[in-house]
């Protein structure tokens, strides 16, 4: 465990950010509590490497913000974001902007702990792609029909306006998705919105 | 004295119409007959001076004949006072010539000596003695003036009768040798005098010097030498005039004397009237007068009973009018010779046609009313409070089911039999306030003898008499069965449309309700995991530091479990269950609520709750989702505003209800705030626009007042008042 490795805990509500502090630190961590998003970037360079966890709603800036504003300020501090209610065009939005993962609350301690993990062995390694070959055969089991949805709703649309676009019902829409979900077997909107990422041909750069 | 009680007023005395007729024939009739009286008595007067003129007249005509007769007899005298045998003394020839003279004209000639003594005298045959009878008085006048003289009444001494001389002197050589006189009966001067023909029942009488009657028309022997009391007292009074009485002759029953006295013998002459003919032209005017009057009298009586009796038979008639008019009936217009009756009778009959357009208004009214009733379904009751009995119309049989032809309640007990057996006690109360206010104004339901359930509006008022006690109730029954359904189905639509609502506001908060939600359940999930990765590792110290993230794990689902137990009550779907409750508490929870997801560094939240703590009747959710919408709009008001402050605030008012405002610093309201309360008329993008006007409803629903205005200083302003909850002894009342 890297020991000049510092987890940036930014989070409003303080019950939550001291059992993310705690959870962390008996996990071997050590982490640093930021009431808000401004707290950490006031710190700017002088924030130790590591990874961010953040919260997605807080009053001033948001977590999708401070990511950007991070990438902005030239860090490279890796980002993982967690929401109370996810959906998938802000899971499509935090991901492409460089989210590493993306959690609902409440998540497995030990679903925070993973992410943590691959967020320093990233850190260590440098970016490392996403298998983009795994990645289109896990999709490439989807009908024709199934890719447009998926398209549709990876692009920040619901389920009404992707029904819209395509001529269909929107009840065949949440059919369509439902297979979507079965097919790729994600085990969740972060996880198929990674993969539909990593099976773009351009996504790499 | 009399006692000064009030003056009692009486009714002038009713009378026949004939009566004022006559009187008024009397009052015309009156002043004739005083007029008549009066001319009557100027009539009797002239007349009585008529007779005094003709008395007195007569009067001069009798003594006017006495001086006659007596002037003719001193003639006669005078010439046989000439006579040789007379003058010789030859009284033997001189009885023969004297006896001629008596022969032819019944004069007895008597002559007497100086002495007195008679020599001669005719009544008795010659050589018989002759008694000595003198009148000295008139001896003496002759002898004094030599003169023939009239002497007063005496007793003859042959005769033995009164009666009176003329006695004469006869001289010879200037010497009174012989006294020669001729006796004069007092029949041949009552001859005399009524040759001067008094009227009838008028006497004539003559007297002599000293008033004894010497002759009278009459009654002659009675009143023959008789004294007559005025010629005693009258002595040297004027020669003649009228006594208005008979006191001078001593009669009572003569009216009028007059007198007239000779300057040639001294002698006067008596003229009565009896009273009866100087009383007769004013007994006859009078009578006159009188039965003039009488006839007068008579024919007014008469012309009054007439008159009467035509104006009194078209009066009797207009009677007979004014009756049929009272009893309804109808009433023709009179032709009567009256035309004032004429014209009441056409009043009459007008008067009679506009009853008959009243009546026939009326029944039209009535009908109309009637079916007015029928078609509402209003039954009308009418309870007489003094005998306890009872009427109602038509439609109120109908309403409660009843036989129409039926009597129907006649009693506030057979209506109350009725009455549904849940509603009896409290209709009775009411009944009882109502009895004490004059006011009725009930609702209950009924059960009709088919056994169907119908509810009822009763209203109605008291009749009071002039003392203000109540004599009468009258009221209308209307059934409101149908409105009272259609409330019940409005009531429950609306508690639809209530939690509906509610359901939307949290539909929308989905987000901001999961991340409020997530955000203690995320931290307890932490805690345990820090907690079993302590345990895990077995380190020194790590039970306790276990034990301690479960506790902090405990706080966190607690804190979950209340946000959760707000929002179960929020969108839990109840009947309106109105207790009373406290503001503060409602106002705090309902802001929370509000306030999920609303999280920002710019957004002040502001709680001005009066101190004093006032209970309130309410329904705790639906208060509060009003409170919840007015913070919900406040906030999405201010979204994106550089200064967010939203007030909340209470305080009593001035009537001691509570008024509870939400105050925000958005854009405000524009021109018409009463916009925003119109339902689906929302400019905001999400929701149907009927927040604000469930909120109205709600609030009225409470008895209170919901209203928007501008806030001073830019924003809008909510407020609403709500009814405070009665005092502790009021509801236990």
């Amino acid at each position: 465990m890297p020991e000049d490795c510092v987890i940036h805990v930014v989070e409003d509500d303080q019950p939550m950010r001291d059992s993310l502090v705690e959870l962390l630190e008996e996990a071997g961590y050590k982490a640093r509590p930021y009431a808000s998003g401004e707290e950490l970037l006031a710190r700017g360079s002088a924030a130790e490497p590591g990874c961010v966890v953040s919260d997605m709603r807080m009053p001033g800036i948001d977590g999708l913000t401070l990511l950007r504003r991070l990438r902005a300020d030239g860090s490279g501090l890796p980002l993982i974001l967690i929401t109370g209610h996810g959906d998938i065009p802000m899971a499509v939005t935090a991901m492409r902007a460089g989210a590493i993962d993306f959690l609902e609350k409440p998540f497995e301690p030990d679903a925070l702990l993973g992410a943590v993990a691959m967020a320093l062995r990233l850190r260590s390694n440098g970016a490392v792609p996403e298998d983009g070959e795994a990645a289109r055969r896990r999709l490439e089991k989807l009908t024709q029909r199934e890719h447009e949805v998926l398209g549709h709703l990876v692009s920040g649309k619901s389920n009404k306006e992707a029904a819209e676009k395509l001529g269909i019902s929107p009840r065949t829409v949440e059919f369509h998705r439902a297979n979507i979900m079965e097919k790729s077997g994600a085990a969740g909107l972060p996880e198929l919105v990674r993969l539909w990422l990593a099976a773009q041909p351009t996504a790499q750069s | 004295m009399r006692s000064p009680a009030p003056e009692v007023i009486r009714a002038p005395r009713a009378r026949p119409l004939a009566w004022h007729l006559a009187v008024l024939c009397l009052a015309l009739v009156v002043p004739i007959l005083v007029l008549g009286a009066i001319m009557a008595w100027f009539y009797a007067n002239a007349e009585r001076a008529r007779l005094e003129r003709e008395a007195l007249s007569k009067a001069h005509q009798v003594i006017a004949a006495t001086d006659r007769e007596f002037a003719g007899l001193i003639a006669t005298i005078k010439v046989l006072g000439l006579s040789r045998f007379l003058q010789s003394g030859d009284l033997d020839n001189f009885d023969a010539q004297a006896r001629e003279v008596y022969r032819r004209i019944g004069v007895n000639v008597v002559v007497r000596s100086r002495d007195g003594r008679q020599l001669v005298n005719t009544r008795v045959p010659r050589g018989e003695p002759l008694p000595a009878v003198v009148d000295p008085e008139s001896d003496l006048a002759v002898l004094q003036t030599k003169q023939p003289h009239v002497s007063n009444l005496f007793v003859g001494g042959v005769s033995h009768r009164p009666g009176y001389i003329v006695n004469a002197p006869v001289v010879r050589e200037g010497e009174i040798i012989f006294f020669l006189s001729l006796r004069i009966d007092p029949e041949r001067m009552r001859d005399v005098i009524l040759q001067a023909e008094p009227p009838a029942g008028w006497t004539a009488a003559v007297a002599d010097r000293r008033g004894l009657v010497a002759a009278h028309s009459s009654r002659h022997e009675e009143m023959l030498n008789k004294q007559l009391p005025l010629l005693i007292k009258s002595e040297g009074m004027r020669h003649d005039g009228v006594l208005r009485n008979g006191d001078a002759v001593g009669d009572p029953d003569v009216g009028m004397t007059a007198f007239s006295r000779s300057p040639l013998t001294g002698w006067t002459a008596v003229v009565t009237v009896p009273t009866d003919q100087i009383t007769a032209p004013l007994r006859r005017a009078l009578a006159v007068v009188m039965s003039m009057g009488a006839a007068i009298l008579a024919l007014s009586v008469a012309l009054a009973f007439l008159f009467a009796r035509r104006i009194e038979g078209p009066v009797a008639a207009l009677g007979v009018q004014a009756a049929r008019l009272g009893r309804g009936e109808p009433v023709q217009p009179l032709a009567t010779r009256v035309r004032e009756v004429n014209a009441l009778s056409h009043v009459l009959s007008d008067a009679d046609q506009q009853r008959q357009a009243a009546d026939t208004a009326l029944r039209g009214s009535e009908e109309r009313l009637q079916l007015a009733q029928s078609a509402g379904g209003i039954g009308a009751w009418d309870w007489d409070v003094v005998s306890g009995h009872a009427i109602c119309s038509e439609s109120y049989r109908d309403l409660y089911g009843l036989d129409p032809k039926g009597p129907g309640h006649d009693s506030p007990k057979a209506w109350l039999a009725q009455v549904h057996p849940d509603d009896r006690d409290r209709v009775i109360k009411t009944w009882d306030a109502a009895l004490a206010s004059g006011r009725l104004e009930s609702e209950y339901r009924i059960v009709r003898p088919d056994g169907s359930v119908r509810w009822i509006v009763d209203r109605g008022r008291s009749i009071l008499d002039v003392e203000g006690r109540p004599t009468r109730f009258i009221g209308v029954n209307v059934d409101v069965t149908e409105r009272h359904e259609a409330e019940l189905r409005l009531h429950e639509l609306q508690l639809e449309l209530l939690h509906a609502s509610r359901l939307s506001a949290m539909g929308q908060m989905a987000a901001a309700l999961a991340h409020e939600l997530n955000q203690p359940l995320g931290a307890a999930t932490n805690f345990l995991g820090a907690a079993r990765l302590a345990l895990q590792s077995a380190r020194p110290g790590a039970p306790e530091r276990a034990l301690a993230r479960i506790e902090k794990a405990v706080e966190q689902t607690v804190r979950a479990g209340a946000i959760l137990g707000r929002l179960r009550d929020f969108i839990a779907h109840g009947e309106t269950d109105k207790r009373i409750v406290r503001a503060p508490q409602l106002l705090e929870d309902a802001v929370a609520l509000a306030l999920v997801g609303a999280k920002d560094s710019e957004l002040r939240i502001r709680f001005d709750l009066a101190p004093e703590d006032r209970p309130i009747v309410a329904d705790r959710v639906q208060i509060q989702q009003v409170v919840f919408n007015l913070v919900r709009n406040a906030l999405e008001a201010t979204a994106g505003r550089s200064s967010r402050e939203i007030t909340v605030a209470s305080r009593p008012t001035a009537n001691g209800e509570l008024e509870i405002s939400v105050a925000d610093t958005g854009p405000g309201l524009g021109e018409d705030p009463e916009a925003v309360f119109r339902p689906f008329a929302s400019t905001k993008s999400t929701g149907m626009g009927i927040g604000l006007s469930i909120c109205r409803t709600i609030v009225e629903a409470h008895g209170g007042r919901l209203w928007a205005e501008q806030r001073p200083g830019g924003g809008a302003l909510f407020r609403f008042i709500l009814p405070v909850a009665p005092s502790e002894e009021t509801v236990h009342a």
